[in-house]
């Protein structure tokens, strides 16, 4: 039997910058462009390789030492945000 | 404990920081009386993200008032260098659409291709590089895109001739040098840019492959850009010269060639030099050769044109002439120079009506300023 698996991982067009605390991201062909501060910013360099959501909220878990369970939403809600804005991708991968 | 030294000495530090020579030096922290200069300093030269970068190792101690300051300042850099590289890499699709060959200089490709992290390397304009025969293509197409140039060009064909580069302005900033050599002048004259693009890597951006100048080539040009650029040289391209020269895989034998073919032994003499005198970089072992290596009367002078008060009396221009071969084109230069488009001279005018007159009275001006110096 198999299975899936899915993962985040920045979408390799995008173009960015750490200042300070911030990461500054854009994406070609836009003018557009976000300040990723905080957990958002850890978010992103987390994604610098595919990581799964439970992987993700894992790690932010650990850095900032609370519950995994308490903010898995706003992991989730955070991911959604940067698909929508086309700054991260999700890959479907097939065990087996 | 931190300690409090001149302020220039701390702007050349923070250009070395992080280099393994300087490993264990005491952190240095900046007076608040000394600090506008200093934060001047780091703009002016360029260095606010190695400032971030020896902030964050502790080799450089901020109030926190300063370090406020010095990231606004260095977010202001970074946005602009994406806006940048956001541009880049729409000109390049539209290069290649149109069969234009075009490399990458300086800016972008330094900042990923050399540093650890490219947010330590600002940059505010882009530079790139096509063959003599695409030039004026290239011209039009940036045109086509909305590019103007602020200065046209002086007489019909004086671009291909004896020109660096040239401005192209977008209606919303983005500045773009179009380069068919890479240093204006004498220097530029006798490289062979064509053989650049046999020695050309790969910087990969926005999802793009775009070309780029490799490793020695690369080495060059910083070289070059950092010795003739400035006077005095500013200080990242000097770091430019270290980064470039260690990360990089540099060809030192076909450096030393290209040394010898187009007489550049002066400028990577010096460049070595006041890398080594500014920075406190240890050369690498195939450096050393330039550092030794025995200069032309010819290639001095030449140099001494940038390097020296020559420079803002027509130093350069004066040595252009000597280098261009046969009195036809010394000539065509400086009819290029003294009797320009009405265009050109309407561009170059700052106040007041465009006036062959004024522009020769600039000669003599260095001739006078030259005997007053000498």
């Amino acid at each position: 039997m198999t299975a899936h698996w899915i993962r985040f991982r920045q979408n390799p067009i995008v173009l960015c910058r750490k200042v300070d605390d911030e990461v500054i991201v854009a994406l070609p062909y836009t003018i557009s462009m976000h300040g990723l501060e905080g957990p958002a910013g850890t978010i992103w360099q987390l994604l610098g390789s595919p990581v799964s959501l439970p992987e993700l909220v894992s790690s932010l878990a650990n850095t900032y030492g609370v519950d995994a369970n308490e903010i898995e939403g706003d992991v989730k809600r955070t991911l959604d945000d940067l698909m929508g804005r086309h700054l991260v991708e999700e890959i479907v991968g097939i065990d087996g | 404990m931190a300690e409090r030294v001149r302020q220039p000495l701390v702007l050349n530090e923070i250009a070395a920081s992080g280099l393994a020579e300087h490993a264990g030096r005491p952190p240095r922290e900046v007076d608040e009386t000394d600090w506008p200069h200093f934060r001047n300093g780091l703009l002016g030269h360029r260095l606010t993200g190695l400032a971030l970068s020896a902030r964050e190792a502790g080799s450089l101690l901020l109030l926190d008032t300063q370090k406020e300051e010095l990231v606004a300042l260095h977010r202001d850099a970074m946005v602009t260098a994406l806006r940048l590289e956001g541009r880049l890499v729409e000109l390049a699709e539209a290069f290649l659409a149109q069969g234009l060959d075009m490399l990458v200089l300086k800016g972008p490709a330094t900042a990923h291709c050399f540093y650890s992290d490219p947010s330590a390397r600002p940059f505010s304009d882009l530079d790139l590089l096509v063959r003599d025969s695409q030039w004026d293509r290239a011209c039009e197409l940036l045109a086509s895109l909305g590019f103007e140039r602020p200065l046209p060009e002086p007489r019909p064909g004086f671009d291909v001739r004896f020109g660096k580069a040239a401005l192209h302005r977008s209606g919303t900033g983005v500045n773009v040098d179009l380069h068919r050599t890479l240093t204006p002048g004498p220097f530029g004259l006798w490289m062979d840019p064509s053989e650049l693009f046999e020695h050309t890597d790969t910087l990969t951006l926005g999802g793009s492959a775009l070309g780029r100048l490799d490793d020695t080539s690369s080495l060059l040009h910083a070289c070059l850009h950092a010795s003739l650029g400035w006077r005095p040289p500013l200080l990242l391209p000097l770091r430019d010269i270290v980064q470039i020269a260690r990360v990089g895989s540099i060809d030192w034998d076909r450096l030393a060639k290209w040394s010898r073919d187009w007489n550049l032994g002066a400028v990577l003499r010096h460049s070595w030099s006041t890398t080594v005198a500014e920075l406190g970089a240890a050369p690498p072992a195939g450096a050393e050769h330039f550092r030794e290596a025995q200069i032309s009367v010819q290639e001095q002078r030449a140099l001494d044109a940038y390097t020296t008060g020559m420079r803002g009396r027509g130093g350069m221009s004066r040595a252009t002439v000597r280098a261009i071969p046969g009195l036809s084109g010394k000539a065509a230069y400086l009819s290029g120079l003294l009797l320009p488009r009405r265009e050109f001279l309407k561009a170059r005018t700052v106040e007041g009506r465009p006036s062959y007159l004024r522009r020769w009275t600039i000669p003599g001006g260095w001739l006078l300023g030259g005997r007053k110096h000498s």
